[in-house]
């Protein structure tokens, strides 16, 4: 029996890329490669560590820029951000057509290892899209801003210019609390740190007053001979809901 | 009264207006503002009803001093009514915003005191908000028919986009339902705002600074099934509107009955279906190609309420069918029921590497169940045996009989994300 071969990774993107340069340079056929914090590999295959290596990440890096194309390159990082477990994977066989075909290879829809990266790309770049409109800051006591979501994917980066240029001149602080993740912004820049949930967040008085008032008006919105339960459910789906100040109407009164 | 109270009444007294989009505008923060309009629209949330909400989206009063038998806030209609100041307008926008509940504003008004009084006031709000707060987000207004066209051009040097209700698709219908407003009070400042608009570009071409007017476009929208007019003349309308008036969206809103006015017919729901069909033609002029004409005419004055306008259109055009999709043009390709505009242009760029067969057609994003009945794919056909429109008819209601053709509604990236209305978009 031919055995498997998994590539372990520490997770980062650069390790990655250092992944993608062993294959080629190694010419191995990984049939995994995988974070080795989350998943563990299957019996059946053998396995190699590969160690995170900036040198050999930043070449592939600038290969794919050139070779390929600037949308590869942002497509390639939008599925490592999902970090669904085939994204690793998925990385490495779509570069490799890359390298082939330039590129041209995001138009070669029809190819399987195309379309699952497009598939994948396209489910990152949506959440990050969804999330930008249902984001709900709380104006803390500070005068800060602050937002607490549980995305799918890792999207908060992706997030960040976005209010940087939306809200350039307030702080605000964007929490992914699953993946215990912060953006912070300072009115100049933004960083991404680690943040627990904060145990005692202290609103502003004004906070209310505007939540009554966005929930107030969500109520009057809709209108009764057009419900349609199924439809709202589909373009906003329930899993968002609990960060909603709007969805919360029933619950808690 | 607070502004709670308020917002409470004049949300209520705006949610039939269904043009909601926030696209269309790119406005760049300045240095120490707030907000951004960005190109793509954002949705914030969505309603019961499955409407993306992304602008704050209310009249300023609902007290009119008109009387319009198809409007709630029609003078003669006994509700609360209650009126904003200019700084509670502004308030609850900027607070709105900083805290990402919207992407801006879309204010209306009902006629207060006199339509150049209302004007004034708009203008007011608009100056706090990007004067006094340096708001950049989004704004859209609301022109008021019969103001001043000084006032028109005030607001819309500050405004993103302005619409002029048509409201009814005839003169006759207008003079019956809505005897103070006159046809030429709404085409006649549509037309000063795409003057405004045409200078101002012809402007900033020479002086790169100087304003942008209503740099969104401008947008109407207008009630069906208030009247007796045909699907024919709506669309006619909405044609010219966009070939003469260059507008950027005719929104459609299916009446919804207010009032027992006995001008107004009776009927118990809104024509939800009727307005659909509207919306997927009026998406066949704007993104497909197809003009008025080819979709009805004189002798078959209203869409097909079972059967889209693109499929219906390709039933009646049989002899052009079937298409190899692995030479048709991309026109063609556009024409043929279960394909949109994007799986058109994957097709037109996938078969640069292979020849495509039904498989791949799948994966580009083709409704083949719809689609199979006009193609062949390697000369390979595989609908129905026979090309009879009767026989293929049969067999795609025999399909999509099952579904409430409201359920339809997809959802699809290629539209843009999220702005105003979802509806079934023709593929
Ligand atoms: S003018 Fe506008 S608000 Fe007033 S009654 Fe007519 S449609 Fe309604």
């Amino acid at each position: 029996m031919i055995s498997k071969l998994s590539y372990l990774y520490d997770g980062s993107f650069e390790g990655l890329l250092t992944a993608v340069w062993e294959a080629y340079y190694a010419k191995e056929d990984p049939s995994e490669i995988i974070w080795e914090g989350v998943s563990h590999p299957n019996l059946l295959s053998s396995t190699k560590m590969i160690y995170t290596d900036a040198n050999k990440a930043d070449r592939v890096y600038r290969a794919v820029e050139e070779k390929i194309s600037h949308a590869a390159l942002r497509r390639i990082f939008y599925i490592y951000l999902s970090g669904e477990p085939e994204s690793g994977i998925i990385v490495l066989n779509y570069l490799r057509i890359g390298f082939r075909l330039g590129a041209a290879v995001d138009d070669y829809h029809a190819e399987p290892t195309v379309l699952k990266s497009e598939k994948l790309y396209n489910k990152v770049a949506m959440e990050k899209h969804r999330q930008a409109g249902l984001i709900r800051f709380k104006r803390l006591e500070s005068g800060v801003f602050y937002s607490k979501i549980d995305p799918d994917h890792n999207v908060i980066a992706l997030l960040a210019p976005h209010f940087a240029a939306r809200m350039p001149s307030e702080y605000w602080i964007l929490h992914d609390a699953g993946r215990g993740i912060a953006v912070f912004y300072d009115k100049n820049d933004w960083v991404v740190r680690n943040l627990e949930t904060p145990e005692d967040i202290v609103l502003k008085e004004e906070e209310e007053t505007y939540q009554e008032m966005w929930k107030a008006y969500y109520r009057h919105l809709s209108i009764e001979s057009r419900k349609n339960m199924s439809l709202k459910k589909r373009m906003m789906p329930v899993r968002y809901w609990k960060n909603l100040i709007e969805e919360g109407i029933e619950l808690w009164s | 009264m607070d502004a709670l109270r308020k917002l409470e009444i004049l949300a209520d007294a705006a949610k039939y207006d269904v043009s909601c989009s926030s696209s269309g505008s790119n406005r760049q923060n300045k240095k120490g503002g707030l907000g951004n309009a960005s190109a793509a629209g954002i949705c914030h949330s969505w309603t019961d009803d499955g409407r993306c909400i992304s602008l704050l989206k209310i009249l300023m009063s609902n007290s009119c001093i008109y009387d319009c038998a198809y409007c709630v806030n029609r003078s003669s209609n006994d509700l609360p009514r209650a009126t904003f100041t200019p700084e509670e307008v502004a308030d609850i926008t900027i607070n709105f915003y900083k805290r990402n509940y919207i992407e801006g504003l879309f204010l209306s008004s009902a006629v207060v005191k006199s339509p150049d009084h209302t004007m004034e006031q708009f203008i007011e709000i608009l100056k706090k908000l990007r004067d006094v707060e340096n708001f950049n987000g989004y704004i859209h207004l609301k022109a008021i028919p019969g103001a001043d066209k000084k006032l028109l051009d005030k607001a819309g040097s500050y405004a993103d986009r302005m619409s002029v209700n048509i409201e009814l698709p005839t003169e006759d219908g207008l003079r019956m339902l809505a005897p103070q407003k006159k046809q030429n009070e709404i085409l006649g400042p549509m037309n000063d705002i795409k003057q405004g608009m045409l200078q101002s570009i012809e402007e900033r071409k020479i002086f790169r600074n100087s304003p942008k007017f209503v740099p969104a476009g401008q947008t109407t929208q207008l009630i069906v099934g208030a009247t007796k007019d045909s699907d024919y003349r709506i669309l006619k309308l909405s044609e010219g509107l966009y070939n003469d008036f260059q507008l950027k969206r005719v929104y459609y809103s299916a009446f919804v009955p207010v009032s027992t006015n006995p001008l107004l017919p009776r009927i118990s729901s809104p024509p939800l279906v009727r307005e659909n069909r509207l919306y997927q033609a009026d998406w066949l002029l704007r993104f497909y190609g197809f003009n008025s004409d080819e979709l009805l005419s004189e002798d078959k004055p209203d869409f097909d309420l079972l059967l889209d306008p693109k499929c219906d259109w390709a039933l009646r055009n049989i002899d052009k069918f079937p298409i190899e999709i692995n030479r048709a043009e991309y026109h063609m390709l556009l024409r043929v029921p279960g394909i949109g505009v994007k799986s058109a242009q994957r097709i037109v760029s996938s078969r640069r590497f292979c020849q495509l067969d039904f498989d791949d057609l799948k994966k580009l994003g083709v409704v083949l169940k719809r689609a199979k009945y006009f193609i062949t794919c390697k000369g390979i056909h595989s609908g129905i045996k026979s090309m009879e429109p009767v026989n293929i008819r049969a067999n795609i209601l025999g399909d999509s009989s099952k579904k409430d053709p409201r359920q339809l509604s997809l959802f699809d990236l290629e539209g843009g994300m999220g702005n105003d209305l979802k509806i079934e978009l023709p593929v």
